[in-house]
């Protein structure tokens, strides 16, 4: 370098991180495990993503050190980079980091703290930081299934066009490139894509958290488990929709689903891997469901995720489902049997607050995230704003992601300049977002301008 | 060449380099969205305009308060006086001549300042002058009008944006004419108007729009230049944008030797400070909801971190109020379990329950209850703001209080402390209030005085004679047929009220101390790790596993994760 550039170097204004993704994974053989990702935006500031659960809202200068941190610097390294760049002295940015270091560990290492009640985290409003990607893609495989639920929400055939493993990579590579950290893979059934581990191991490769959404079937196979784990898979989620085989099966559509299902859950628990359930909650099973809550926790499964029905695919026809207000007294049962086996409880399903209030019901802040911190890649590279919700919002191999991200049915959707009229001087609208779309137009009996050929 | 003058003329280089490449520097700390900005420009037949904005702003999280902002405005031809701003109807009236733009204003927030993450508007209504001029169509004024923009490196996102022109009054809807196509026209006030609206427009790039009118409009006489320049007002910022150009022509250009040594030396220690990034205190956020309402009050004393003995003695009262557990006698603490048990017990109540065999307290089962309800509360504190909940009920108790020292007679003010009584045993004062609002006159006791050990009369004593201790009963209601309720002097209420419950308060657990001790050994939360001061990440300790979806947090990325499949 001539001496020309060297002053121009020195010379030339400090400029704020440049917008792009960086991760951390805890080394092969450590006890210890755990996944970091700084998303940094474009404006300097970052997202952190901690094991693809919790998510951080940084300022540029904490960005910067959490930059620093994911890098594994030493403090004096780290001090060095931060005094070089930034106008602090030197005991000033060693605490910084210090403290900042402690607080992301700490987060990272126990899921007991509250970071707001006990890390003087900031609380910052929910939802009005805006993003430039969602947190978590789901990527459907495939359409097909050996399931054939009568209220599945696939609103597709099941022979819709599949991409080959190639042109999923390069899905993966453009995650990566736009900064989501997190995928799942779903369908249809992902598994029997027989490329799901090859898929798997390239996205763990690239820096993804990884996860499998499926219906546990062919966990039944403790071998082919073991090579998807092997692949790098970190969480899987099985759905078992009762403890009673014939409502099981009758819900799944099939005979023999509830054995190979069981199997696969036995299977996964035993395994080196992080293992929900979800259950859908209809007529057809909410009479038991204390029984199948007994029974998850007889298969040692620590948290289990429930969801209304959806309303879309066969969702809209099938008729067993309930409404939000049902759905509140069934909910006070299915906490109350959670808590009597000690285990966690997701509520998944976004609702109308009026109707039924996740929060005072202590399930936590419930809203639609589609095309926010969740979108979905159908089987052909077409992104829909969540898995239930079949509008393409454009091809993510052919289309910008600023076209896809910022086009009108996404931006309705976060906008929530869908919602209804009832919902628009709502006080709780912040939180409550006005519920799932979806429900909603079933409910309301009444088309959504933006939304008239949603489904 | 000698080294002398290689290491001369190195050093001249040097300086030009610096010349060269000194470059302004933007402060990195104002960075904001600007959602909406809406300008009306009002066209005065004197030439001038009356231009108002309502701008929306929000500044990103983290970064600089906006607690100035700059408006830039066409020409410096404008009277201070006749600049108004206003938040909310609100008048700010701290509004100086910008430092930052050559021709604007600068408005100093105050209390309005926009936080960091949350959204202001401010409304702004100037007057400038010398507007108007002379159209390329002798008979036609025109006007071109810029709205003020934003440094990019302060400003991004996008905007809604509506410049809306009103013409002088007069003209009609065929002699108006427009320089860039408009999105909509009306007649407002009975003035033709032009809108030009851009949905997505960036707050950093100039719109220029423009009108054009019979000059006959304007008043007789009126000189308008010729040379129709845009009306472009200079770039402005919201906050403060600082342009800091170092060095500047001749000063830098200075004789050889020594001087321009030091020169280098002063520039390059100038510029190392001006080059790098102001520093903000790191600030982590996570979305969460803010305060935590319903607890019950046993619940809120734990948040307020009440002594646990008080929390215990508070679930006793509680349990006293529904007649479930009557109080035997003080000392020793002997209780009685009343059967049946009421059905609507809370989980800490029936564990406290639970807790009673033979009539007293298992203090082994009351630390299970004690565990349990901190486990319970931290739980449902989760995602929520600590400090914004704390507040909350220390208002609440508060109110609670106002509530029973408002009452206008004896038995509404019974019926409220009964209602509120173990919200006001939050209160620290309470023994002093107690006996300050029920010092005086009767009180008619509470239902579950019942189930309270009887008071000792010779301990409380009256005006008048009156025996003590020993309730009396008195008449309500009209002329109908009465309720006899009992009532006690009210210095007797409030010394049985207060002795008893510190009284139950310091027997119900052994020792206070090794209860708090065994209780905190277990629910505190875990340390955090160990200080990382000049090591790099190890491993050993914490919990294994991959990805849990946790977090009460809206932030939580597990947010409708795929069921119903």
């Amino acid at each position: 370098m001539g001496i020309l550039d060297r002053v121009r170097d020195w010379l030339t204004p400090e400029k704020p991180l440049q917008k792009g993704i960086y991760h951390y994974r805890t080394p092969a053989g450590q006890e210890e495990r755990f996944r970091l990702h700084l998303r940094v935006e474009e404006n300097g500031q970052g997202i952190l993503v901690i094991n693809a659960a919790k998510v951080l809202h940084l300022n540029q200068t904490a960005t910067e050190h959490a930059r620093l941190i994911l890098q594994d610097k030493s403090t004096d390294e780290a001090v060095s980079e931060i005094t070089r760049r930034y106008k602090v002295n030197k005991e000033q940015a060693r605490e910084d980091y210090e403290g900042l270091r402690d607080t992301i560990l700490t987060l990272a290492r126990t899921d007991e703290i509250c970071p707001i009640s006990y890390l003087d985290v900031e609380r910052i409003d929910p939802f009005k930081t805006p993003v430039s990607a969602p947190y978590r893609m789901d990527l459907a495989l495939t359409y097909r299934c050996n399931d054939d639920c009568p209220h599945c929400y696939v609103a597709r055939e099941r022979n819709f066009p599949e991409m080959p493993a190639d042109e999923w990579k390069r899905v993966i590579d453009k995650l990566w490139e736009v900064g989501i950290p997190h995928a799942t893979f779903t369908g249809g059934e992902a598994t029997l894509r027989p490329d799901l581990n090859e898929l798997i191991q390239y996205a763990e490769d690239v820096g993804l958290v990884t996860g499998l959404l499926t219906n546990g079937r062919k966990l039944a196979d403790k071998a082919y488990l073991q090579s998807l784990l092997d692949a790098g898979l970190d969480h899987i989620q099985i759905t078992l929709e009762s403890h009673d085989e014939a409502v099981h099966n009758k819900m799944v559509g099939c005979s023999a689903a509830w054995a190979e299902t069981v199997a696969g859950i036995h299977n996964a628990v035993a395994a080196d891997v992080y293992v929900i359930t979800n259950t859908t909650l209809t007529h057809d099973n909410v009479p038991t469901i204390e029984d199948t809550i007994d029974f998850l926790a007889s298969l040692e499964i620590k948290t289990f995720a429930c969801n209304g029905l959806i309303y879309s695919g066969r969702g809209k026809e099938v008729g067993t489902g309930f409404t939000e207000t049902e759905l509140q007294g069934i909910m006070e049962r299915v906490k109350a049997s959670a808590a009597r086996n000690g285990m966690r409880l997701i509520w998944y399903t976004p609702t109308q607050y009026c109707e039924l209030d996740p929060i005072k019901m202590e399930l936590g802040i419930k809203t639609c995230t589609a095309a926010e911190f969740n979108m979905c890649v159908e089987p052909n590279g077409d992104v829909i704003p969540c898995q239930s919700y079949y509008k393409s919002l454009g091809n993510i191999l052919k289309d910008s992601w600023d076209s896809i991200w910022n086009g009108e049915t996404a931006k309705c959707l976060r906008d929530r300049t869908w919602i209804q009229e009832k919902c628009k001087e709502c006080p709780e609208l912040d939180l409550c977002g006005g519920g799932c779309p979806l429900y909603v137009e079933e409910h309301a009996y009444r088309c959504l301008d933006t939304q008239s050929n949603a489904v | 060449m000698t080294t002398g003058r290689k290491w001369l003329l190195r050093s001249f280089l040097l300086v030009l380099a610096l010349l060269l490449v000194v470059s302004p520097v933007a402060a990195q700390d104002w960075r904001f969205q600007v959602n909406e900005r809406l300008v009306h420009v009002y066209v005065n037949d004197d030439g001038s305009v009356w231009i108002d904005y309502n701008i929306t702003f929000t500044p990103d999280v983290g970064a600089h308060v906006l607690d100035i902002i700059d408006v830039g405005l066409p020409n410096a031809d404008y009277n201070l006086a006749e600049v108004k701003a206003d938040v909310g109807g609100v008048e700010i009236r701290d509004i100086r001549h910008s430092e930052q733009v050559s021709s604007g204003v600068e408005i100093h927030m105050g209390k309005f300042a926009i936080q960091p993450g949350s959204t202001g508007k401010i409304h702004v209504l100037a007057r400038v002058r010398n507007m108007v001029f002379q159209d390329t169509d002798p008979e036609y004024a025109s006007l071109r009008f810029i709205p003020h923009w934003y440094d990019s490196a302060n400003a991004h996102g996008t905007m809604h944006l509506e410049i809306i022109i009103h013409f002088p009054e007069g003209v009609t809807g065929e002699e108006s004419r427009y320089l860039a196509q408009f999105s909509d026209a009306a007649i407002v006030d009975n003035r033709v108007t032009y809108a030009w609206i851009y949905n997505e427009a960036s707050p950093s790039q100039q719109y220029e729009v423009g009108i054009a009118f019979p000059k006959k409009y304007l008043k007789s006489g009126l000189p308008l230049k010729v040379t129709p320049e845009p009306t472009t007002p200079p770039s402005a910022v919201g906050g403060r944008a600082l342009t800091d150009i170092l060095c500047s022509g001749p000063v830098c250009i200075l004789p050889l030797g020594l001087g321009v040594f030091i020169l280098f030396i002063v520039l390059g220690a100038r510029s190392s400070k001006t080059r790098k990034l102001k520093y903000l205190p790191p600030v982590v956020g996570v979305e969460g909801a803010g305060i935590k309402r319903g607890l019950t009050a046993v619940e809120a004393a734990l948040l307020l971190e009440a002594p646990l003995n008080k929390v215990l003695t508070m679930i006793l009262f509680g349990l006293m109020k529904k007649g479930a557990v009557k109080v035997l006698s003080e000392n020793p603490l002997r209780l009685q379990v009343n059967a049946p048990v009421p059905e609507d017990l809370r989980d800490y109540e029936k564990d406290f329950v639970a807790a009673v065999s033979e009539n007293q307290l298992n203090e082994k089962q009351l630390r299970q209850v004690m565990v349990g309800l901190i486990k319970a509360v931290n739980e449902k504190m989760k995602g929520f703001s600590r400090k914004d909940s704390i507040a909350y009920y220390k208002d609440l108790v508060s109110r609670a209080w106002q509530q029973v020292e408002g009452a206008d007679t004896p038995e509404v003010k019974s019926q409220r402390l009964d209602d509120g009584f173990e919200w006001t045993m939050l209160d620290e004062d309470w023994n002093k209030r107690v006996g300050r609002t029920f010092g005086e006159g009767p009180v008619i006791l509470p239902r579950w005085w019942w189930h309270y050990p009887s008071p000792t009369p010779s301990t409380v004593s009256s005006g008048g004679g009156q025996p003590t201790g020993v309730p009396k009963t008195t008449s309500t209601g009209g002329g109908g047929k009465g309720v006899t309720l009992p009532t006690l002097p009210g210095a007797a209420f409030a010394n049985t009220l207060v002795t008893g419950v510190e009284g139950l308060s310091n027997r119900v657990v052994s020792s206070v101390e090794r209860f708090t001790g065994s209780i905190s050994s277990i629910t505190n939360p875990p340390p955090p790790p160990p200080k990382t001061s000049g090591s790099r990440w190890s491993g050993g300790g914490g919990r294994s596993g991959g990805c849990a979806c946790a977090c009460a947090c809206a932030g939580c990325a597990c947010a409708c994760a795929g069921g119903g499949r």
